[in-house]
């Protein structure tokens, strides 16, 4: 009862009540989930307002309107009372009257102006002209030029104007779909090349599975000007398709449809027909393709060459690379009518193409007779020739391989087990510009190969002997200390062959060596002032790439300390320095494997000097 | 051997002519006009971004001149320039604009990358605040477009 009477007695207890149970209802309140609903923020139209277009936001029609120190500036520019920092009334310029250019401003004033601006912007959207804006479209597509396509199509999202920039064909000259072709979904590279439309010249969809025979008809329609075209293992196209595509874009230069299955032969002769500017070709590994398509194209090639009326569009006859890795049935004829009608041919591979004894396997002599009126120059030109796996290909073949083109760089030979001594001892004198060449798995060679290719072949940077199982130290080293193309070597695989730890001891001292030798005559050379007492002529030695895996003598011992010897100019590359790199990765996981998945585009895959290749 | 360039604010600048020449529009009118003594009058360029651009040329003299395509979509700056172009957004543009004008293709190149570079890693709304872009894109639109483009936003 006392309570009751002290609560009545005293205010202050009525004051405490009120705020517990002001605490009490707000806590009740809170308990219930706030349930909000995702809410888009309303859509504000871009507008320009005038200071007359300003007017009517004054504020002066609102029935609660208490006139607070601000009021003044409602509805008209308020930059000149921001700037001094006055709510007088002269502050605000007349409406009607030319907009307050605020000349006379001095550098504090401006500052504060500027000062306020930032702060309504972090409060506000400003709905005054994006500076951006003064670009003429020409200028933010330059801009946009510089964008790598995942930032591009962002941009998609912000606002009208930008989507349709984004979308606009000029940006779109190539597609290099190589930083992202795991991850964007074929209806998005449909929409970039329908965008591109005209303006597509490259397009790279090398691994695009997602790309569809659908897709590729529908880009038909648009993308007539194509002119680099790889769909390498873009298995969901259909032949029809591919048909479809190549009959449309006819100005193709350089067209990859390597590992496709859907290439038939009714392709190659469609290309034949359609594509007269081609000069690359590959159709590598593509399965179903044999000799008999290659034999189409090439009919059609010979029919506009020797046709007394010129027939426009067809014909490929400007082939410069021919790839058809795996191409079954090819037959002499086919290697004949290539080597006469395409005389422009430089690269051409053949890998695996025939099991089958390819005894004469360039041209016959009383053939090429026959046709030397029609080409006279066709036997100098090819400079890439890959063989490898044509596992029956003969000593002789070779040796008039090797007669009929002189220019040869890149020889590819891997697993031509029918190949001997006599094949390399003919071959080492005739091609002085070799400078790559894989002979792995030829197992029958020996040491003398490797002797005639060491006093012959002056540029020779790169060389493959791996499972060339009767080479061993006395003819690496031979090639490596004396040989012709010492100064340029690179790179030397080795691996299952019978060199020993000796052999890279070796190599090691005489790197360090030649290195010493070269800083001695250059340092000499810089400090004898008399030019006629200059040292011969320093060569610059290469760094040099060893690779001896599975070799039964090469022990990790040895290997450490050839390295430990000559590690700036030499790399061993074999099981242990393998591990060491796993380990290393290992222990680095944030290190990101750029290999698939870095933004910078990945060398072309025409680039002029393809490595060495081991095709299996 | 000088050459006189008019701002639209009337500020009359003397320059070399090797500086003058970087801009290919002063270089092919000085062809045809000849030596004179006349300022040439640039109507789209005030004096303080001409004065910016007038800088620019100086240091970049002895640049070799280069055409090349493939520096498309790269968009490494050297350090000078960085500096050069850290002035506000109506300085940029309006240098972009000047470089555009005169046909000073290198200046034009350097003030895109460093545009795009203010775009590139942003989110669209970080790039709506920074230029100041009104979103007009209905939400429905909007949701489809991110859709779309969903896949290229983790890398």
């Amino acid at each position: 009862m006392t309570h009751l009477v002290l609560l009545s007695e005293n205010p202050l207890n009525w004051a405490l009540l009120a705020v517990l149970a002001y605490i009490a209802k707000s806590y009740a309140q809170s308990s219930q989930p706030a349930k909000l609903e995702a809410k888009h923020p309303p859509v504000l139209l871009f507008k320009n307002y005038t200071p007359v277009d300003l007017l009517p936001f004054d504020g002066l029609n609102k029935e609660h309107d208490n006139q607070g120190p601000y009021a003044n500036f409602a509805g008209h520019d308020a930059s000149r009372g921001l700037a001094k920092h006055s709510f007088d009334k002269e502050m605000v310029c007349d409406p009607y009257g030319p907009i307050d250019r605020l000349e006379d401003l001095n550098a504090d004033e401006w500052d504060a102006l500027r000062e306020w601006e930032q702060h309504f912007a972090t409060k506000y959207l400003l709905p005054h002209t994006c500076a951006l804006n003064r670009l003429p479209d020409e200028l933010l597509l330059q801009i946009l030029k510089h964008l790598a396509v995942q930032d591009l199509l962002k941009l998609t999202g912000i606002c009208r104007k930008w989507y349709h920039l984004v979308y606009e064909g000029s940006l779109w000259q190539t597609i290099d779909s190589q930083p992202f072709y795991k991850t964007i979904p074929g209806d998005q590279l449909m929409k970039m090349g329908v965008a591109a439309g005209p303006f597509l010249k490259v397009a790279n969809f090398r691994g695009c599975v997602q790309l569809t025979g659908y897709m590729l008809r529908a880009l038909s329609d648009y993308c007539h000007h194509v002119e680099d075209l790889n769909l390498q293992d873009c298995r969901g196209l259909s032949t029809a398709s591919l048909a479809r595509f190549l009959s449309r874009a006819t100005r193709m230069r350089s067209l990859n449809l390597s590992g496709l299955e859907s290439v038939k032969d009714t392709t190659l002769h469609i290309i034949g027909q359609s594509q007269p500017l081609l000069t690359r070709l590959n159709v590598s590994w593509c399965r179903n393709i044999t000799g008999r398509g290659i034999q189409a194209l090439l009919d059609m090639v010979a029919a506009v060459l020797s046709a007394s009326t010129p027939l426009p569009g067809r014909g490929c006859c400007r082939l410069q690379v021919l790839k058809m890795n795996g191409c079954a049935l090819v037959n002499q004829h086919t290697l004949m009518t290539l080597a006469i009608f395409l005389p422009d041919l430089q690269q051409l591979s053949l890998a695996a193409c025939s099991d089958r004894p390819l005894h004469t396997l360039w041209l016959d002599k009383s053939a090429a007779s026959l046709y030397t009126s029609l080409h006279t120059a066709f036997d100098s030109l090819l400079t890439h020739i890959n063989l490898s796996n044509c596992t029956r290909l003969s000593n002789a073949a070779l040796q008039q391989l090797v007669d009929y083109c002189p220019a040869i760089t890149h020889l590819e030979l891997a697993g031509c087990t029918y190949l001997s001594d006599e094949a390399y001892m003919h071959l080492a004198p005739r091609l002085p510009a070799l400078t790559h060449l894989d002979i792995e798995g030829n197992v029958s060679i020996t040491n003398q190969t490797v002797r005639a290719l060491a006093n012959h072949t002056v540029h020779l940077q790169h060389v493959c002997l791996s499972n060339c199982v009767l080479i061993n130290d006395e003819a690496v080293l031979y090639l490596v200390l004396h040989g012709q193309c010492r100064h340029v070597l690179q790179s030397l695989e080795l691996g299952f062959t019978a060199i020993t730890d000796h052999c890279l001891d070796t190599i090691a001292s005489v790197l360090v060596d030649q290195h010493q030798q070269q800083k001695q005559s250059l340092a000499s050379a810089f400090s004898s002032s008399d030019a006629t007492l200059m040292p011969p002529i320093a060569f610059h030695r290469p760094h040099l790439t060893l690779e001896v895996l599975d070799c039964a003598h090469v022990t990790e011992a040895g290997v450490r300390k050839a390295l430990a010897k000559a590690a700036p100019f030499l790399t061993i590359k074999n099981f242990y320095s393998w591990r060491d790199e796993q380990r290393q990765l290992q222990s680095s996981p944030s290190e990101p494997t750029p290999r698939w998945h870095s933004p910078t585009p990945r060398p072309r895959h025409h680039t002029r000097s393809p490595q060495n290749c081991i095709i299996l | 051997m000088s050459v006189r360039l008019l701002s639209s604010d009337s500020e009359d600048f003397t320059v070399a002519k090797e500086v003058a020449e970087r801009s290919m529009l002063i270089k092919n009118m000085l062809e045809d006009v000849g030596d004179n003594d006349n300022p040439i009058p640039l109507p789209n360029v005030t004096a303080k971004i001409l004065r910016k651009v007038i800088e620019w040329c100086e240091h970049h003299l002895g640049d070799p001149v280069t055409n090349d395509e493939n520096e498309r979509r790269n968009t490494e700056i050297d350090e000078w320039d960085q500096k050069f172009m850290e002035v506000d957004q109506e300085t940029l543009f309006d240098i972009i604009l000047a470089a555009n004008y005169l046909d000073i293709k290198p200046l034009l190149d350097v003030g895109c990358k460093t545009v795009a570079n203010m775009i590139k890693g942003k989110t669209a709304e970080e790039i709506r605040k920074i230029f100041n872009i009104v979103n007009d894109l209905t939400p429905e639109e909007e949701a489809q477009i991110r859709k779309e483009n969903e896949w290229a936003e983790d890398r």
